[in-house]
């Protein structure tokens, strides 16, 4: 629920209890704010089975009575004193005096903000036991940022900290739909076409694009999202997106999303998109605890957002176009009643195929995992193996993983070892159904089989080809399957060199084998227009093979010193090292005439004056970081960074670039002046500002460069080409961004609150310039252009009943980000791009203006349908109307990117229920409807051959005096129009968890079982927007619903 | 304490001299323009690039030769006006593929200009005598780079510039001589055609010891010189090449005695042992099946993917889209005046094949990869290659600018005989020789993108299967619109 929250990663006895309790105990929530623990709805059982002794003597209550108070002896009000791995708990009153029952013997803990906790066993009655807490000096809050661990408290950054118990309350269909439960700052671009395919990777940002392609086409072809991608860090080593969907999120002990300069510059060239920092979970000493949970997924396929025609309408907006009559041609028009007669006839007797739910089906999954963890102080170890089976809402769409994972730990003396082997083998299967939009087009009065029971594979239209039965290819052998086994190996070694001074070296080594598998056999739709020389070829395999090899390496010393109790320093360096190789073939062979022999080896040939298509890759790079913390007092904090970064990928001068960020902090409520007050229990003041980079260029841009032929000789010699005109100044992109940032917490932790403004600026954008072609090339890259992004974060988190005793919980929560986004700076030479493509009538959405937004909407104004004629009145530029659309009058008219994206969430919390309601909005942002463009303002051409929407009917202008919404049915398509440019706000109700623990000590006794849980988790359960238009056209989209049952020993 | 510090330290600056060496990590194939040239292989790829370069669609791998020149010169009927095909043959350049089409032709001979550009620029360079030791091969690699240089501007010249005589639209254009991203300076018809005659001179010099001269051009592989960058001087811009194209760009901007100089030279070429160096190609050739003529190419493009890329699509095509069919028709009205029933050209050189719409229909089989004549070596050497310099040529051009009626009667008859006719009777005026000259180059040059200019420099305004007359703007193919020409 807090997510302000942090993990603390420490080696020490003391640190790990104080980890445990987070987990358990939802009631103390204040303390959480001071100490930064999560809260909990639920028994982690356990943890306390390592806790607890098993007592075999009859149940007898014991009551503890008493003060709490500080070193001087000062009460401490709202002190809490609990059971420890337990909800079961008090907090000392205004005098510092707190009662206590308990059920039997049992450790009790004792804790506040900024001491250090106290625990004891109580084995009996005690009237007098007071507590006098030490206060706390110590570094346990801490702030993981993948590098380095900083202290929480004087820590300048802007970071979002995400629970465990946070991945549970907010689980969506994948990890990347969790984090957009959780905290709005998570941009996820939905793609529309891909709706919830299972294999599908969505695009996600942290505030805002802060790059863009060099050219129209790679903004076209969708490079922006890769370009702004975070960074993924877990356990200190990069990884993939892809590789987060597919792990094993039951492993994830906390994730920090890294926002601002002082977060972000350690990563130098890669931190300019924010940080998404992973943390494992690692081994527990104690007895062996087992952790098993099962449980199924559902994926449940959404089609209301459809509202296509059906048999009977159809067939009469054919008629009524005059579809069936050819007023020339007698014997095509005696063709075309007959057909009519057919589709008729059909009508008549029921057909109206509903095609849409032919493809669907609900997608039954499984997920399980098994954990096992153990081991004493000096040595702990813990195995995990998780399956997850997705099966999407397409029949055949499939996604399987399965993650295995050992960790071990071990001590000794003052080194810490730390090694985890991990193996994952993942299967996506893609449907045989083909593209979704296929079935949305179909007519429904064609019926699927004939009177023989057979499928048809062709129906006859009233222009053009006969339209194929998309259903035919599912009858067939055919397959697209990709498959990857992983092994990671990450160790790490620490060694306390002295108390203050800790030496940390990590070796990470990771091997991927990748293998893709399509088969297409002859009678595959794909093949029908082979005719001839061709007919032999027909039948397709597509193998693909490929492996990816990467070693990191990286060493870090920190040095901690505390002054006169009053001064803390920190300083830390490292130096990573980093190489990753990969290559792939592609081989395509072809001649395949029975379905049923799909192995390679009872092919033809090779495809005909094809070869095998390679790709090789090889690159290393190295960084240096240092890092320096100053605080007096706890009071205020300055904190500086650097880094260095050189990447083999870049050529030139400017091998190396330097990175750095700086911030300072007060916090205010260990003011003098505050201690008397005990509203605020956090009042932090923070800035931060720095610089980090974005790496996107390649070698030869920089540096003039020769590549071989390798599939080309010239006669008897080799030859070699120049790739381009090399920029020896391209830089490094640089991001600028300053972060200003308030941290509250009030009244004990009942309310809290951040706030952050930001801007964020890159420089020196990469862009291609133009050059006389005489030089031998037209372009060439160089840094030109500019893009900012200025935004607020806010949150506000408030317990709404908070009652201890009755173990009722009651918060609230709401988080809200906004961003706006201007292109600054273009060089010229994407100008002319853009205006060339407004010229031609280009997609709408691929523009790039200065001053408008990256993701901007262009289109002709348009005053829409005149009644008296159906056709369109438009706006010209100069403010004339005209019935003539024209590419240069084309305006801006939003961006689609909302302005503003907010999540609100509540969350109940009653003895072992807990429910969690996460909703969702944004506005701000607009989207050319393209349901409109493609079902409803279609060509006649397209009517007679395809299914449409019911506002054909409804909503298209048909006589003179109608004044409707869509223009008259004619042969002219649709050009960008404002029409059908949308305010997208929406409000949806992204979540809700349900989940119910059985922790009763009757179950502990009878079954050995720590706690059963039982949980229920629903996707997307309501969604309403400004804009009605299709979701999931190449994939439908899916809602997903997921029921488990965990078990504790 | 203080020993970890320092040996932190020292680990630390110990890490920072070998990081860029350990960054210096690149694929395979790619190496930086400063690295390769610090080898003498490196030099003689980089050269090599070009002439790949140069067999690409947009040049002379199929625009300039098989196809689009030969739509300008109307030698095909069939493509509708609307094609890319059939625009050009209207000269219709603003045409939307037209154009786009003109500018990857333009931005790929600057292209390839560049490529010989980097290889003059530093061979040139004092440090080049380190790298590559023989003076020999330092002469080869920048007389053959300025070579091309000059060739390729001169089709530049051909294609975007003024008509030769009496321009009145007139044209400057880049001569690119250096590498980089500065605009190039641009030049006016004369002083253009100076420069390429000026690099033409000095690749003459260098190429005074090219090992071509002391063997023979016919051969591929000379058994005495081990170095095999100096074997199959036929693929590459030799010392007869230079004279080839002195006398081809004489010859175009109308100094005839220029030209005939030295196109005489070449064909007066004579042996140690006193034969004649040259010799024209026809029935051996053809026997062999090397309807390319290898025998009398002086210089030529090789490309393995002839037969596949080109020839199947463009020649064997029978389908009804293929613009280039040729009719039986045409192929009369090709060769009228001549001993159709004896000419080797008319008999060997064209099939025959039915159309998929039962027509009979020609086809030309000079790039024809027929496996039935071997399929070993000999077909990527004497097969697979773009004709770029014939001896036939030069004969023409001796034959044009010659003012001795005898000596062109002579000359007409060797010519002759090599196309297995006798000359009926001797030419009686130069202009019925010159005629029969022009109407030789429509006939020879087919599919090797002569034909056209030929036209251009005569000013011809009634071009044979043409009805309009053909204006100068038709001649003058315009620049892309993105370039400064003034």
């Amino acid at each position: 629920m807090f997510t302000r929250s942090i993990t603390i990663n420490s080696m020490n006895n003391n640190n790990q209890w104080t980890r445990l309790l987070g987990k358990a105990f939802a009631l103390t929530a204040m303390t959480w704010v001071g100490i930064g623990l999560s809260p909990s709805s639920y028994l982690s059982a356990r943890d306390s089975a390592s806790l607890q002794k098993v007592v075999q003597k009859p149940v007898k209550k014991i009551t503890i009575k008493g003060t709490v108070t500080d070193h001087n002896g000062e009460a401490l009000p709202g002190a809490v004193i609990y059971v420890k791995g337990t909800s079961k708990g008090t907090q000392a009153d205004l005098d510092g005096n707190y009662t206590l029952v308990l059920d039997k013997p049992s450790d009790v803990i004792v804790s506040h903000v900024g001491f250090n906790d106290f625990l004891i066993t109580v084995l009996k009655d005690n009237n007098e036991l007071n507590f006098k807490l030490e206060p706390d000096n110590q570094l346990k809050e801490v702030v993981v940022t993948g590098i380095f661990n900083k202290n929480k408290e004087t820590f300048t950054g802007s970071v979002t900290s995400i629970q465990e118990k946070d991945l549970v309350n907010f689980r969506g269909s994948n990890l990347i739909a969790t984090l957009k439960n959780i905290d709005p700052v998570m941009n996820v671009t939905a793609n529309n076409s891909l709706g919830s395919n299972p294999n599908a990777l969505p695009d996600l940002s942290i505030r805002g694009n802060a790059s863009l392609g060099t050219s129209l086409k790679e903004v076209e072809q969708g490079m922006n999202a890769q370009l702004n991608a975070p960074l993924i860090i877990m356990d200190g080593f990069e990884i993939s997106l892809q590789k987060l969907m597919d792990y094993n999120d039951e492993d994830i002990e906390s994730m920090n999303l890294l926002k601002d300069a002082s977060a972000t510059a350690i990563y130098g060239s890669r931190g300019a998109n924010g940080v998404i920092v992973i943390t494992t979970k690692a081994p527990e000493q104690g007895k062996i605890k087992v952790y098993v949970k099962g449980g199924v997924n559902i994926e449940m396929p959404d089609l209301s957002s459809y509202n296509l025609m059906n048999a009977e309408d159809k067939l009469n907006l054919e008629w009524n176009q005059e579809l069936y009559d050819d007023k020339l041609d007698i014997k095509k028009d005696i063709a075309l009643k007959e057909l009519y007669n057919h589709n008729l006839y059909n009508v008549n007797r029921g057909v109206n195929t509903y095609w849409i739910g032919q493809p669907v089906r609900i997608g039954w999954g499984q997920k399980y995992n098994i954990n096992l963890t153990g081991g004493t102080n000096d040595f702990r170890w813990s195995a995990t193996m998780g399956y997850n089976n997705i099966s999407g809402a397409m029949k055949g769409s499939s996604r399987n993983n399965f993650n295995g994972a050992i960790t071990i730990a071990y001590n000794y003396r003052n080194l810490m070892f730390k090694n985890q082997a991990m193996i994952t083998t993942n299967k996506a299967s893609e449907s045989k159904y083909g593209s979704f939009d296929e079935y949305a087009r179909m007519n429904q009065y064609w019926p699927i089989y004939d009177a023989d029971n057979k499928l048809i594979k062709e129906y006859e239209v009233l222009s053009g080809v006969p339209v194929g039965n998309p259903l035919y290819n599912s009858t067939l052998n055919t397959y697209d399957i990709s498959k990857y086994t992983e092994l990671v190996n990450n160790f790490s070694i620490e060694w306390n060199i002295i108390d203050n001074l800790k030496l940390r070296g990590q070796l990470g080594v990771s091997k991927r084998f990748n293998t893709t598998d399509a088969f297409y056999p002859a009678e595959h739709t794909k093949f029908k227009d082979y005719i001839a020389e061709k007919e032999v070829q027909k039948g397709e395999y597509d193998y693909t093979t490929g492996e990816d090899f990467s070693i990191y390496g990286n060493a870090t010393i920190s040095y901690t010193k505390n002054i006169a109790d009053a001064h803390n320093i920190y300083i830390g360096a490292d130096a990573s090292v980093r190489q990753l190789d990969n290559f792939s073939y592609l081989f395509k062979i072809v001649g395949f005439p029975n379905e049923k022999l799909d192995f390679i080896g009872s092919a033809l040939s090779y495809e005909k004056n094809s070869k095998p298509v390679s790709r090789e890759g090889k690159s290393r790079a190295v960084g240096f970081t240092v890092n320096a913390n100053y605080s007096y007092k706890n009071r205020y904090f300055i904190d500086g960074s650097f880094r260095t970064d050189g990447s083999s990928l870049f050529g030139g001068n400017n091998r190396f670039a330097p990175f750095w960020s700086a911030g300072m902090g007060w916090n205010i409520h260990r003011e003098s002046f505050m201690s008397s007050q005990n509203i605020f229990s956090n009042l932090k003041l923070r800035a931060s500002v720095g610089e980090s980079g974005a790496q996107n260029f390649s070698s030869y841009q920089a540096l003039s460069t020769y590549q071989y032929y390798t599939d080309k000789k010239y006669g008897p010699w080799n030859a070699a080409y120049i790739l381009s005109h090399g920029n020896p100044d391209l830089k490094w992109q640089k991001v600028f961004q300053w972060n200003v940032g308030l941290d509250i917490a009030m009244f004990d932790g009942r309310v809290s609150a951040a706030l952050d403004v930001y801007r964020k600026n890159t420089k020196d954008l990469l862009s291609r310039k133009d050059i006389q072609a005489s030089t031998g090339f037209s372009s060439y890259v160089a840094n030109i252009g500019e893009i900012s992004n200025r935004g607020v974060e806010a949150m506000l988190s408030a317990y709404l009943v908070r009652n201890l005793e009755k173990e009722l919980t009651w918060s609230v929560t709401g988080k809200i980000a906004y961003n706006k986004n201007t292109i600054e700076k273009l060089s010229d030479a994407l100008k002319k791009d853009t205006e060339k493509a407004m010229m031609e009538g280009k997609e709408i959405a691929s523009l790039l203006f200065e001053g408008d937004p990256v993701n901007s909407i262009y289109a002709v104004r348009s005053k829409g349908i005149d009644p008296s004629t159906g056709e369109e009145i438009f706006l010209g530029k100069d403010g004339k109307l005209t019935k003539n659309w024209n590419a240069a009058d084309k305006v801006f008219l939003g961006s689609s990117d909302p302005l503003c994206r907010g999540n609100i969430s509540t969350l109940l919390q009653w003895k072992g229920l807990s429910l969690n309601l996460a909703f969702g909005f944004y506005f701000g942002g607009y989207q050319y409807n393209e349901t409109l463009l493609r079902k409803v303002e279609v060509s006649k051409g397209y009517i007679s051959r395809n299914n449409v929407d019911n506002r054909v009917f409804e909503d298209r202008w048909q006589k003179p005096g109608d004044v409707k919404f869509f223009k008259k049915i004619d042969s002219y398509p649709t050009k960008a129009t404002s029409r059908f440019v949308m305010k997208e706000n929406t409000f949806e109700l992204q979540n809700v968890t349900l989940q119910y623990t059985f922790d009763s000590p009757k179950l502990q006794q009878k079954a050995k079982i720590q706690s059963v849980i039982l949980g229920l988790n629903v996707s997307d359960v309501f969604y309403t927007s400004t804009i009605k238009r299709e979701r999931g056209t190449a994939y439908p989209f899916a809602r997903h619903a997921a029921l488990s049952v965990s078990l504790t020993f | 304490m203080k020993k970890i510090l320092i040996y932190s330290m020292m680990a630390l600056s110990l890490m920072t001299t070998s990081c860029e060496k350990f960054l210096d990590v690149k694929p395979q194939s790619q190496i930086p323009t400063e690295d390769i040239f610090k080898q003498e292989t490196g030099y003689e790829d980089a050269l090599i690039g070009c002439y790949v370069k140069m067999t690409t669609d947009e040049l002379y791998g199929r625009f300039l030769t098989l196809e689009g020149l030969d739509f300008m010169a109307q030698y095909y009927s069939e493509a509708p006006n609307t094609s890319l095909q059939g625009a050009l043959k209207e000269f219709n350049y603003k045409n939307e593929e037209v154009e786009a089409q003109l500018k990857a032709t333009y931005n790929a001979f600057y292209n390839a200009i560049l490529h010989v550009n980097e290889v003059i620029e530093h061979i040139s360079a004092p440090e080049a005598s380190n790298v590559v030791k023989s003076e020999l091969k330092r002469k080869v690699l920048k007389g053959e780079a300025l070579g091309l240089r000059a060739f390729l501007h001169f089709d530049l010249l051909r294609l975007y510039g003024q008509i030769p005589q009496n321009a009145v639209k007139t044209v400057s254009l880049p001569y690119s001589e250096k590498t980089g991203v500065e605009d190039r300076p641009l030049y006016d018809f004369k002083s253009y055609v100076d420069k390429v005659l000026s690099d033409l001179t000095e690749a003459e010099q260098l190429l005074a010891e090219d090992p071509v001269l002391t063997h023979n051009l016919r051969q591929h592989v000379y058994k005495d010189v081990t170095d095999k960058f100096y074997h199959y001087r036929r693929f590459r811009f030799n010392y007869f090449a230079v004279k080839a194209l002195q006398a081809r760009v004489c010859l175009y901007v109308g100094e005839k005695e220029k030209a005939y100089s030295a196109a005489r030279q070449l064909v007066g070429q004579k042996e140690k042992n006193g034969t004649s160096y040259f010799q024209l190609a026809g029935n051996e050739d053809f026997q062999l099946g090397n309807f390319a003529l290898p025998g009398e190419t002086i210089f030529g493009l090789s490309n393995n993917q002839l037969q596949n890329e080109r020839y199947e699509i463009l020649f064997k095509n029978r389908k009804p889209g293929n613009y280039m069919n040729f009719s039986p028709k045409r192929k009369k009205e090709l060769f009228k005046g001549r001993n159709t029933s004896v000419n080797n050209r008319f008999n060997k050189i064209w099939g025959e094949h039915t159309s998929i719409n039962g027509t009979t229909l020609n086809y030309y089989k000079k790039y024809l990869q027929n496996e039935e004549y071997g399929n070993d070596q000999r077909m990527m050497d004497d097969r697979c290659f773009y004709p770029m310099f014939r001896v036939s040529e030069m004969y023409l051009i001796m034959m044009e600018t010659s003012n001795d009626l005898n000596e062109i009667n002579q000359l007409f008859t060797t010519y002759f005989l090599a196309r297995n006719e006798q000359l009926p009777a001797p030419f009686d005026n130069l202009e019925n020789a010159r005629k029969e000259v022009i109407d030789e180059y429509r006939r020879e040059f087919m599919a090797e993108g002569q034909m056209f200019f030929t036209y251009k420099r005569l000013g011809t305004k009634a071009m044979k299967w043409r009805n309009q007359e053909v204006t100068e703007t038709d001649y003058v193919v315009p620049v892309p619109a993105s370039e400064i020409t003034k």
